[in-house]
């Protein structure tokens, strides 16, 4: 079917190819719908549909005073915020300091390496559910080492708001840190030997080396990485339902599990869909930006 | 030829994926906690498939999933033809009936109406306000109370007998808190006196505090469906209610993670002995052990009835009647009411209620008097029955009013006990917000 | 001197300390998880660091399915299986075309169908979760593993999409004009220069919407209802609900689910960087 459908485009358009009035679409053009069009129907399909249907659930302005008389709200804007904040800062930074380390020579350092990664390569969900059990404050391993060597009880991980969003953060950054070491690794693998060598003759130290040579260069990835998780991080929906499910008391919601909360728990998809684009002035604006950048990078 | 062939098999791997089986009749039901009470139904459901030749699917979810399949599934047009889960009753049928989502059940239970006992068959009885009639818009099929259960083991461990168990409200819960507690963390337990739910994430808590309120004396909303929070009598009660139930949680008597306890975490925390006492609106806890350890079954878990009320009187016991729900735009209402009519005839709906080891009571006067639950030498089975026959019973607040179900789904009561033992908000406080916020959604 | 050889030690020292903090940080999580599988089923409460007795019976009643929730083990994890390939193969048929399209044909509105796919694949998945759910009622696929294989197949594709695309100057482009002077057609051009040039990167993103599928829980659980269509991880979901608890057998499970991609990854590990340093992020 496809194949007879191409030879039929193909000789459509090689005879006004031959032809002498300027066709609207040229020859590859034509080619290039043809070729476009699962991508184009899948688009149209499955995200512009979906896209369009949630600004029109958002039209419905009941729901903003429905979602910002809920006590719950300003704490989960609050959350997300450290979320973000500290989660994403913190994972940048954790990822740039252990690329130094990651980049060094040495066989232990590439089996340590290849370990390093298993956070990311392993599904959330057995992952995330261990360290849920492990957290536990009745019955975890931690709180039952702690115990058992000190004789006091571990604090509540999980169950107080403000362990709870640590711990929270902390799964956040024991997955994603592999994934965003790595991208740094492979940048600062990409810098010329030789500009590490001139600055060691300029009496350059460490240091220096890392300010004048290794930063610059890297400084473009770093970021665009940065900005690139701030808006997946905005996504994270099962660092915290696998771990915490937003409790106690919805005290640890981000604005990801809050959204689909109303949504598929009170059946109130307005006020979910109206919950998730409070994202949308940090999240449109990344979105451009980081368009921009990685379209200009690509062409360059 | 080659690859031919191995895209035609690619194409036949996904021809299979995309069999949506048409099954005849949809089920999405809530799991029992053990795997006799899902076989149970599935039983039943054979039986129908053999007598009418037709083809029915199960899905069986926990209880807050099911909730949330459904509540969406039904939004998207989509529900499934016959549902049960816990919560329905209490947070989303009388709101559905009057929305007019559900299907009109009379004719499936109007012809054997003289079978049910007249409360849970008053329950179903709602008003549709399309048609500002009433009718059954749901079916009733079991009932339940919350009951009390300890570990009496645990008890003698800490040097206590059963005798030296209090029968009022504060001194009941005071002594497993201020004596049992420390009598066994001195010996070096990690063990917490009473697990205390409070989590939103889990529809006991709302069957616990409301059984405390009622305790209490506090009538949230009279027999008029009119909300009485704000009456300083009510609201005194409601207090008191609210600090004896935040009371082990606040003194860290409570384990710390029952405050985001979800279903099952109450059973799976005592079962597991991380707490002494634990309150449950089934017997799914003691009968989790019947098979497995049927000694400790017997001989270690008590269920017990509720400690006495400060006035003195026999704490009420509350009753919600489960109901099985079909609704509007399920696209096989006949054939879910077919499948209803062979459900509740006593002869499957008797075995089947049997064969969950009596976790909760039947509805039918007919299998009330069954020697299983008048004559039986079951502890816990037999204080169950006794809860439901020599106390009062009383029903919940839903039954006056129909919009206090959305006090439910909020979980307005777990929020404020959030408020007091997470915010450290006064009682008072607390009880300022719940007010502002329940006259809101019951519009008075 | 002394000192010259004192500091090299240190920084051997250091560097030891570091590695071991890595490795315990990575690796305790994943370990609890081993060391849960191994644990006998009663005894998961216990809190140890290593169980009395360690025992291989777990992984007996999860692979002959010897457990009420597990009675589907085989059948879920086919799921997981067919849901990944599935929506590899069609994330395969659109992004390799899109790309061929985009980086070869050059179309004017090749930049506009770039930037689209761009966009998509910033947007959160989760963000759009409440109306994908109601536009797969609305094409009446709720329930059905082709809502969950279309579901990822979209979030993948722009990925895909967007790296073949950078990837795709690696292929020289005198090539194409030595085909085309050939006469051969586009579609030839495509299936027998474009495809097999671009054989590493198509295991990468291969590989990467294999891992996305596998990870994916939340529209499996919203898409997927019945017991013997949803994927393993949903019915991981629901060990939460279980009263007896069995977490030794959710982390048999887990470590069972959680081989895959870990071997996926070790073998595709070179694409898979290439295809990252390369796509997601190009300096």
């Amino acid at each position: 079917m496809t194949l007879s459908g191409a030879a039929l485009l193909q000789a459509n358009s090689s005879r006004k190819w031959l032809g002498s009035g300027r066709p609207l679409l040229s020859f590859k053009e034509k080619w290039a719908l043809f070729f476009l069009m699962p991508f184009a129907t899948m688009f149209v399909a499955f995200v512009s549909y979906p896209i369009l249907y949630a600004l029109f659930l958002a039209t419905d302005r009941s729901a903003y005073t429905r979602v910002i008389a809920d006590p719950i709200y300003a704490r989960t804007l609050w959350n997300t915020f450290l979320f973000i904040v500290i989660g994403v800062m913190l994972k940048m930074l954790l990822a740039l300091g252990l690329s130094s380390f990651f980049v060094l020579p040495g066989r232990a350092i590439r089996i340590i390496a290849a370990l390093f990664i298993l956070p990311w390569a392993v599904p959330h969900i057995p992952s995330i559910l261990s360290i849920r059990w492990m957290l536990n404050s009745e019955w975890g391993m931690i709180n039952n080492l702690l115990f058992q060597m000190f004789g006091i009880d571990g604090p509540a991980w999980l169950t107080n708001p403000s362990f709870g969003m640590a711990s929270i953060i902390t799964v956040h950054i024991w997955k994603y840190l592999p994934f965003w070491t790595m991208i740094l690794v492979a940048a600062r693998l990409g810098i010329p030997k030789e500009l590490y060598e001139s600055a060691r003759i300029d009496g350059a130290g460490s240091m220096q080396q890392f300010r004048y040579v290794t930063f610059p260069a890297i400084a473009n990835v770093f970021l665009t990485s940065t900005m690139l998780t701030t808006i997946w991080s905005l996504g994270d929906f099962n660092s915290i339902y696998l771990l915490t499910g937003g409790g106690p008391m919805e005290r640890t919601n981000t604005l990801a599990t809050m959204g689909i909360r109303y949504a598929f728990r009170h059946a109130d998809f307005q006020a979910g869909i109206v919950t998730l684009m409070s994202a949308l002035p940090i999240l449109v604006p990344l979105v451009i930006v980081l368009t921009r950048r990685l379209r200009r990078n690509a062409d360059a | 030829m080659r690859r031919f062939r191995a895209w035609l098999a690619v194409a036949a791997l996904v021809a299979t994926t995309s069999a949506v089986a048409a099954a005849d009749l949809t089920i999405w039901w809530t799991k029992g906690t053990n795997p006799q009470e899902d076989d149970a139904l599935k039983g039943v459901v054979a039986l129908w498939e053999k007598q009418t030749g037709k083809t029915a699917e199960v899905s069986f979810y926990t209880t807050g999933d099911t909730e949330a399949k459904v509540v969406t599934a039904l939004k998207a047009g989509s529900p499934p033809d016959l549902t049960f889960d816990f919560g329905y009753d209490l947070a989303y049928t009388p709101t559905w009936a009057y929305d007019g989502l559900l299907a009109d059940m009379s004719d499936v239970l109007e012809p054997i109406a003289d079978q049910f006992q007249k409360g849970p068959l008053q329950s179903a009885y709602l008003l549709n306000g399309k048609t500002n009639k009433r009718a059954y818009y749901a079916v009733p099929w079991v009932q339940m109370t919350p009951h009390v259960h300890y570990w009496k083991d645990l008890l003698e461990k800490a040097g206590y007998t059963e005798a030296d168990v209090p029968k009022q409200w504060q001194p009941f819960f005071d002594f497993w808190c201020e004596k049992v507690q420390p009598a066994l963390r001195a010996k070096g337990d990690r063990i917490y006196g009473v697990g205390q739910g409070s989590s939103t994430s889990s529809n006991d808590p709302f069957f616990n505090i409301h059984l405390a309120l009622n305790a209490f004396g506090a009538q949230v909303v009279n027999p008029d469906g009119q909300l009485q929070i704000s009456d300083p009598e009510v609201r005194k009660r409601v207090i008191a209610a609210l600090d004896s139930y935040a009371k082990p949680i606040l003194s860290k008597c409570s384990p710390p993670d029952a405050v985001n306890w979800n279903g099952v975490d109450d059973n799976v925390s005592f079962l597991n002995k991380k707490n002494v006492v634990v309150m449950n609106p089934t017997l799914s806890i003691p009968l989790s052990l019947q098979a497995k350890s049927p000694d400790v079954y017997r001989n270690e878990i008590r269920t017990v009835p509720w400690p006495d009320g400060p006035d003195g009187k026999p704490t009420p016991a509350m009753i919600s009647v489960k109901q099985v729900l079909v609704f509007r735009d399920s696209p096989h209402i006949d054939n879910a009411k077919s499948f209803l009519k062979l459900l509740l005839q006593p002869e499957n709906i008797g075995p089947m209620l049997k064969a969950t080891g009596g976790r909760w009571m039947p509805v039918m006067p007919k299998l009330i008097e069954d020697p299983f639950y008048t004559q039986t030498d079951d502890p816990h089975r037999a204080a169950m029955v006794r809860q439901f026959t020599q106390v009062q019973n009383v029903p919940y607040p839903q039954a006056y009013n129909r919009l206090y179900a959305k006090v439910m789904q909020e979980q307005l009561w777990q929020k404020a006990i959030g408020r007091i033992v997470i915010d450290g908000w006064t009682t008072d406080k607390a009880v300022d917000e719940l007010s502002e916020r329940m006259k809101v959604l019951l519009g008075s | 001197m002394q000192e010259l050889a004192f500091r090299p030690l240190l920084r051997q020292a250091a560097l030891i300390v570091l590695g071991a903090l890595i490795l315990l940080w990575t690796l305790l999580p994943l370990y609890h998880m081993l060391i849960l599988s191994l644990t006998p089923v009663g005894e998961g409460f216990a809190g140890k660091l290593w169980p009395d007795a360690p025992t291989l019976d777990n992984y007996r009643i999860v692979l002959t399915q010897d457990n009420y929730y597990l009675s589907r083990f085989w059948l879920q994890l086919g799921n997981s299986v067919l849901v990944a390939f599935t929506s590899c193969v069609i994330v395969f048929a659109c992004s390799l075309t899109a790309s061929f399209a985009i980086t070869r044909l050059r179309p004017r509105f090749a930049g506009f169908a770039s930037h689209l796919a761009l966009v998509t694949y910033l947007v959160p998945a989760t963000f759009l979760a409440i109306p994908f759910y109601q536009v797969m009622g609305s094409y009446g696929l709720l329930g059905s593993r082709w809502a969950l294989i279309i579901t990822i197949a979209t979030f993948a594709t722009p990925y895909a999409i967007w790296v073949l695309q950078q990837n795709a100057g690696s292929v020289p482009r005198e090539l194409d004009e030595a085909a085309e002077i050939d006469g051969a057609s586009p579609w030839q051009i495509f299936r027998l220069v474009y495809l097999p040039l671009m054989v590493p990167t198509i295991v990468a993103v291969g590989a990467f919407a294999v891992m996305l599928s596998w990870n994916e829980y939340l529209y499996a659980f919203l898409l997927l209802s019945d017991e013997d269509r949803i994927t393993l991880p949903v019915m991981l979901g629901q060990f939460l609900s279980d009263d007896s608890a069995p977490w030794p057998l959710l982390m048999v499970s887990g470590v069972l689910y959680s081989l895959p991609p870990a071997i996926l990854y070790f073998l595709a590990r070179r694409y898979m960087a290439a295809g990252l340093a390369a796509g997601s992020v190009k300096g």
